[in-house]
């Protein structure tokens, strides 16, 4: 039944694929491949590789300006190869899993301040019930958070993952805000599923609020250890759009390629097959992407590159990285990342990528 | 083959066990079983639990006092119940491995520091090449050792057990000593084998020095998450022997049981199979167990309690813990501590661990 369901699927992937090219395409001005050339494309790729393309258009492959397939890595290799570099390590000829340290904020958080890398102060971990406040290292009733008047904070899930389970509270006068939006705390408690940790909220440089202010633009720069070394593999920054507070691409927002050299935006930024193409401004700000600079770039890679000393037993992370007045935050590591965005804004990546595996 | 094999090992382990009981047991002047008795129970318990009980004696066994093999846990059910409690958490459906938190000691080290819970300061993180100061956040060859003023540490594998690849290491008049051993940076160089950290010296309080002085005298403490509680479930003492600077029962230490109410030490210490029996006294010091009152050990059940509160995703944790002067201090956390000890002072400790285990981990 399954192996009957996935040539269903491929099927009616393909149609979709081909019904309206004109509208999927992310280089509307160039000069574009026939249907049959995008389907034939498509077939290959799916026999080559074993998987659906869906960053097809994402990638200008249906350009007839010539865009060699093989300088990308299907996803399909590149999770396999991921979950392998990123598995359990051996140290000292010992093996242990050291993902743990980027999946649990809680301790992400605690570990980066104890090694003294920026990253947005955890103010309390808590559950339905009850709360742990860090400050005073006493555990209280979930209600004592509205006596922190001006708390101004996010709750995040302890493994969430993609902006899920993320909720931006503030106190006010004695009465609890959810997006500036009132709430009991009854309504709170039937929202946290599970562990949460309360940590600060992070105001973004003044630069990067000119290019959209409603979200936290973060920078998404992927780290790889090789021989000991570590290596900036690609760096995208991440806006939200239409009023968005969320700045992920999953969830409709642009992601913009980073020149690691400069630190300067190129041209395009890029929405997820579904929401959009390519654009030279910003829909919201109108800012210009091409050259804007990133404040503290430098010492954006600079402190991810030493900080993933510390992750010895990971090899390849992606950092979601804030930029403040004062300089980089980290927001959190991922040891499962997505490369569409990094790879379709670096020609670079699949060579930088296979470079620090022995596979 | 491998059925050969361990069926040869079984028939050595009952051969070796029989030969003279009476040099086995801790109990010799209590009435014991006869040697066919011994072997029949020994049978039994390879039956039943599929393993050699290197116990038998140290759980007392061979006495005809009635002890029931039900009370205590073979140690091949104890690890496979713990580590499934141990190894895997699971939040929403989402599963997470937390035990390097635990295992690794630079992340150990640094965890507690950021959770304000003391621990000996990591000073750096080192392999054969090359060591990073935390205080400069540099990294510099090897030989930087020698630059750093009166260097007085413990250099310690990453991820080592049991002691095992745990070196101390200090300078003095610009010369380098290894276990007091004068050595050659390049000797030093090559006894550690991988990553290790650097990781100052702990002093213990007076009355564990009068306890035993060459070793740090660490308390072992098993905590346990028990619905929304987290509970102490034991606690013993291992001191050093012989002149050894260390306290570990597998390198023929000797271990005291602590009341968990008043901290005083049990009347009896016992050593592992391989390097003793039963004592009431230190054998070096002559000090007495019975009634010594271990320092600020109810801080260090309290602060294990809410430390353990940090380490949500591990059921049990077999904590090591130094007194100093003024306080506990957290040497490190094990996910695969051990039974037998604990079960030989105390019958009823598997129900206590039984009773706490996550309902659908039996």
């Amino acid at each position: 039944m399954r192996l009957l369901e996935r040539p269903i699927t491929a099927v009616k992937f393909l149609v979709s694929y081909l019904r309206d090219p004109q509208s999927k395409t992310y280089y509307p001005e160039e000069e574009r491949k026939s249907r049959m050339g995008i389907c034939l494309d498509n077939f290959r790729w799916m026999f080559r590789h074993f998987e659906i393309n869906h960053f097809y258009y994402l990638y200008g492959f249906d350009r007839k300006q010539c865009v060699n397939q093989d300088d990308y890595l299907p996803k399909r290799v590149f999770d396999k190869l991921l979950t392998r570099a990123n598995s359990p390590a051996f140290v000292g000829g010992r093996r242990a899993s050291y993902v743990y340290l980027l999946q649990d904020k809680f301790v992400f958080g605690k570990y980066l301040e104890a090694l003294g890398f920026p990253t947005p102060k955890l103010i309390a971990i808590c559950d339905r019930d009850s709360i742990t406040w860090l400050d005073t290292q006493q555990t209280m009733p979930l209600e004592s958070i509205l006596e922190r008047e001006g708390l101004d904070a996010f709750i995040k899930g302890l493994l969430g993952m993609c902006a899920e389970g993320v909720y931006p509270v503030r106190v006010r006068n004695g009465k609890l805000y959810l997006n500036e939006e009132q709430m009991t705390i009854e309504s709170l408690k039937t929202m946290l599923k599970n562990k949460c940790i309360v940590q600060e909220r992070v105001s973004q440089h003044s630069k990067l609020k000119q290019l959209y202010p409603d979200s936290v633009n973060t920078i998404r720069l992927a780290t790889a250890i090789n021989d000991g070394e570590v290596v900036p593999l690609s760096a995208v920054i991440r806006t939200g759009v239409n009023g968005q507070r969320c700045d992920n691409w999953t969830a409709g927002g642009i992601a913009i390629g980073i020149d690691l050299a400069t630190g300067r935006l190129r041209k395009y930024g890029v929405f997820k097959p579904g929401y959009g193409g390519k654009v030279e401004r910003h829909p919201d700000t109108g800012v210009k992407f091409e050259g804007f600079e990133i404040p503290y770039f430098d010492r954006v890679v600079g402190l991810a590159a030493s900080l993933h000393h510390f992750f010895y037993g990971v090899h390849s992370i992606a950092w979601d990285i804030a930029v403040t007045e004062s300089g980089p935050v980290f927001i959190e590591g991922n040891n499962r990342w997505g490369m569409a965005t990094l790879q379709t804004c670096s020609s670079e990546f699949k060579k930088k990528f296979l470079n620090t595996h022995s596979f | 083959m491998r059925l050969l094999k361990r069926a040869a090992t079984a028939a050595e382990f009952l051969y070796s066990h029989l030969k003279n009981p009476s040099s086995h047991t801790y109990y010799p002047y209590d009435r014991r079983k006869s040697n066919l008795g011994i072997y029949f129970d020994n049978i039994r318990w390879m039956m039943r639990y599929g393993e050699i009980n290197h116990f038998y004696y140290l759980y007392g066994l061979d006495r005809k006092d009635g002890r029931n093999f039900d009370d205590y846990l073979a140690l091949r059910t104890f690890r496979r119940l713990r580590d499934r409690a141990n190894l895997v958490m699971e939040i929403e459906g989402r599963k997470a491995n937390c035990t390097c938190l635990l295992r690794d000691k630079f992340v150990f080290g640094k965890y507690l520091e950021s959770l304000g819970f003391p621990t000996p300061e990591v000073i750096a993180l080192c392999d054969r090449r090359s060591i990073m100061w935390l205080d400069t956040q540099k990294t510099e060859p090897f030989e930087s050792l020698m630059r750093r003023d009166r260097i007085n540490v413990f250099i310690k594998e990453l991820l080592g057990e049991c002691a095992d690849g745990v070196y101390s290491v200090r300078t003095e008049n610009e010369k380098l000593y290894l276990n007091e051993r004068q050595v050659t940076i390049e000797e030093l160089r090559k006894t550690i084998k991988d990553k290790c950290i650097i990781q100052e010296r702990i002093y213990q309080h007076q009355m564990m020095n009068e306890l035993y002085p060459h070793s740090v005298n660490t308390i072992r403490l098993v905590t346990a998450i028990c619905g929304k509680e987290i509970i102490p479930l034991g606690a013993i003492i291992r001191m050093g022997v012989n002149g050894q600077c260390c306290d570990n029962l597998a390198s023929g230490g000797v271990s005291a049981p602590i009341d968990l109410e008043t901290g005083r030490l049990g009347k009896e210490g016992l050593f592992r199979p391989a390097f003793g029996r039963r004592t009431t006294h230190h054998p070096d010091t002559g000090v007495a167990f019975g009634n010594f009152q271990i320092p600020y050990f109810a801080d260090a059940v309290q602060m294990a309690i809410r430390l353990h509160g940090f380490f949500y995703g591990i059921h049990s944790i077999g904590w090591d813990i130094a007194i100093t002067n003024d306080r506990p201090a957290f040497i490190e956390g094990n996910d695969n501590w051990e039974i037998p000890t604990f079960q030989a002072y105390d019958r009823h400790f598997k129900k206590k661990f039984l009773a706490v285990l996550p309902k659908g981990r039996l």
